[in-house]
């Protein structure tokens, strides 16, 4: 950015020295035509000319006050002003010109050299990394460095705009032909001073076939031409980037299955979130708990009388060993019914745990996510893992979700469901914990919840702790992987 | 940066069009700067040549050459007229030539990266961003330094006939004179005075 700021430094300089030349300019002519009544005084005002005009205009004056004829001196004078550059070398002007061009452009080849550099190395650091942390990783890596190539970007494209425009504005004023025509009037002036009343039709003659065209043809074909080259150009990166930033296009991220592992009934509505990960692939049974009945497999545990477990439930549940003796370690896929009740779940989830040694769950929820050669994504069922009880290590962090609203007591927070950005608060606040989801040996939340809250409410809440999607619709990112562990409040 | 240029270098196809790229950029350069003060030469040798007092001679070697030096041919005509602007048609393909190989590896790159089976993504991005880091500075410099020259050759030309043209301007004001003077009007000589 700095760089940039030089360069925009750069831009005012040049464009200061294109106004200072020509206001220099004019005043130096102006002072040569005002002195043209004494030749001491005209001899004095030469000496304050630019460098390429000094050498004409004394001749000239020669010419005139000793031995040519008016017309003859002020002919000699245009010719050669028609074949003067009015500019430096050329060698020193093609360097100028180069490093200007090189200048110029700095900033944004610094900018991309320093986001490629970046490129590499998150790419290598990446591969020590798990899987799930590899896009959280690059994304924090790779923030800063897009960010400023966006800005530099953007202000190359100013940049390029305001050299357009000083290109235009030297054409106009100081170009070889304007400043040629600018002299040659004033040399027609000074002899006219110099020898009063005497005529000079050669050199007039070809004043007038030399005049530079100033009509608005070439201008306005030279920006009608800009505007086709910048659009042209813009539409060649319209028509070809179909990368997610240039056209919005969904993300893919090649980590989903393309067909759902399990089927749902119309009684079983699961809970929508962009949270959660891969189904795990290494089978296991399923628990589902519908409106109006909870099962395991295709074995009924309990019927449900307007959501809730009959009091014998457990007593009279089957016995599931039979179903459960191939699976180990047992880790039950939980397909629950958006609207059931917290109390419900964690009861069928505690015994089934107590009876059977289970020491995590995997919560099924769903979520409509990009899929590669699938046109407008898919709906697919995604995993949170739970734990029950207490967690083996330390927790990290607890939370406690009440009934209207998720608190953080270590912290001091408070987020009422009522407003409407909590999820996002939630979310932010996760995110600056590393502990919880980076590396191997991270740390559990601790998840205390009320049991009178609906399981869509409670997925909602875990689900804005492990979400990796910064935006509200579904980036198809799969979640943070957050150790969760799961405790009825009391 | 050793680990950046083996990533680049992980993607030949691209450094092989920023290379490529980089060679049409100085032939076209080269070429330009060529013919540039090729015509710049043609048109001063033609200048010497009419003023040596071999206008004929000049008017047909004129007559031979493109299109570009047709002002020097109309000077030497001793048509009295404003003279014509060079036509910039090659400039103007030559700066385009220049301007679309950086696009070339933008569009090339862009496909490998949006292209699913793809293996070679983060090569192919690097190796874009190193190679327009290089090209977009270089094909800026390459387009002043194109337009300089073709400003400095039309520069040249201009003055070639605008030195000729001083002379038929006094020869055909000449003949006028003598003109007037022959039907016995009663014009006055400025050069006289």
């Amino acid at each position: 950015m700095t760089l940039l700021l030089v360069s925009f430094g750069l831009l005012a300089l040049v464009l200061a020295a294109t106004l200072g030349t020509v206001l220099r300019e004019k005043r130096a002519l102006g002072r040569l035509v005002e002195s043209a009544v004494d030749v001491e005084a005209v001899q004095d005002a030469i000496t304050r000319l630019p460098a390429p005009h000094q050498e004409i205009a004394a001749q000239m004056v020669e010419a005139i006050t000793v031995r040519s004829t008016l017309d003859e001196a002020l002919t000699k004078a245009v010719v050669r002003a028609t074949n003067e550059t009015f500019e430096p070398p050329l060698v020193r002007r093609l360097v100028t010109n180069v490093v200007l061009a090189i200048a110029l452009f700095a900033p944004v080849s610094l900018a991309l050299l320093q986001a490629a550099d970046r490129i590499v190395r998150t790419f290598n650091d990446a591969k020590s990394h798990p899987a799930a942390q590899v896009y959280l990783e690059g994304q924090t890596q790779l923030e800063g460095p897009f960010a400023t190539l966006h800005a530099v970007f953007f202000g190359a494209a100013w940049l390029v705009a305001g050299l357009a425009a000083w290109w235009a504005l030297r054409w106009w004023l100081l170009r070889p032909e304007i400043r040629e025509a600018r002299f040659i009037r004033a040399l027609l002036e000074c002899a006219s001073r110099l020898r009063p009343g005497v005529a000079a039709p050669v050199s007039a003659r070809l004043c007038e076939l030399v005049a530079p065209d100033r009509g608005l043809q070439r201008p306005i074909v030279a920006t009608a031409l800009w505007f086709v080259a910048v659009t042209a150009g813009w539409g060649i990166l319209y028509g070809t980037a179909t990368v997610r930033a240039a056209n919005n296009s969904a993300t893919v991220f090649d980590v989903w299955p393309k067909t759902n592992a399990i089927g749902t009934t119309e009684a079983l509505v699961l809970p929508r979130h962009r949270a959660g990960r891969p189904l795990p692939t290494r089978p296991q049974p399923s628990l589902f708990v519908e409106s109006r009945q909870v099962r395991f497999g295709q074995q009924t545990i309990a019927e449900l009388s307007e959501g809730a477990l009959p009091s014998t439930w457990a007593a009279e549940a089957p016995n599931l060993q039979p179903t459960v003796r191939s699976y180990d370690p047992l880790e039950p896929l939980v397909l629950a019914h958006r609207a059931t009740v917290m109390r419900t779940l964690l009861d069928v989830l505690r015994e089934i745990a107590r009876r059977h040694a289970v020491k995590r769950y995997h919560l099924i929820v769903e979520r409509t996510v990009g899929l590669p050669g699938v046109a407008g994504g898919k709906k697919i069922q995604a995993d949170i893992p739970i734990a029950l009880g207490e967690a083996e290590v330390g927790p990290a962090l607890t939370i406690k979700i009440e009934d209207t609203g998720v608190k953080i007591a270590e912290e001091g927070l408070e987020l009422p469901f009522s407003e409407p950005d909590w999820a996002n608060r939630l979310r932010d606040f996760v995110r600056l914990r590393p502990d919880l989801y980076g590396g191997d040996a991270r740390a559990p939340l601790l998840v205390r919840t009320s049991d009178r809250i609906s399981y869509e409410r409670f997925i909602e809440v875990i689900g804005a702790a492990d979400t990796a999607c910064m935006k509200a619709t579904d980036c198809g990112l799969p979640g943070l992987g957050i150790a969760i562990v799961v405790q009825r409040l009391p | 940066m050793n680990a950046l240029l083996q990533m680049v270098l992980g993607h030949p196809a691209s450094v092989a069009l920023v290379v490529a790229s980089l060679a049409a950029m100085g032939v076209i350069t080269f070429f330009s700067i060529r013919r540039s003060r090729r015509l710049s030469d043609k048109a001063t040798r033609l200048l010497y040549l009419a003023l040596d007092g071999r206008a004929d001679e000049a008017r047909i070697q004129a007559r031979s050459e493109s299109r570009e030096l047709r002002p020097v041919l109309d000077a030497l005509g001793g048509e009295l007229a404003p003279i014509s602007a060079r036509p910039i048609v090659q400039d103007a393909l030559a700066i385009a030539a220049i301007a679309i190989l950086p696009a070339v590896l933008v569009v090339y790159a862009l496909n490998v990266l949006v292209d699913v089976g793809s293996s070679v993504k983060v090569e192919a991005g690097t190796a874009l961003m190193v190679g327009i880091a290089i090209l977009l500075p270089l094909a800026m410099a390459a387009v002043t330094t194109i337009l300089e020259m073709s400003r400095r050759s039309a520069r040249d030309i201009r003055g070639a006939c605008i030195t000729l043209l001083s002379k038929s301007v006094k020869t055909t004001i000449d003949n006028e004179r003598s003109e007037a003077l022959r039907r016995g009007a009663n014009i006055r000589d400025p050069r006289g005075e």
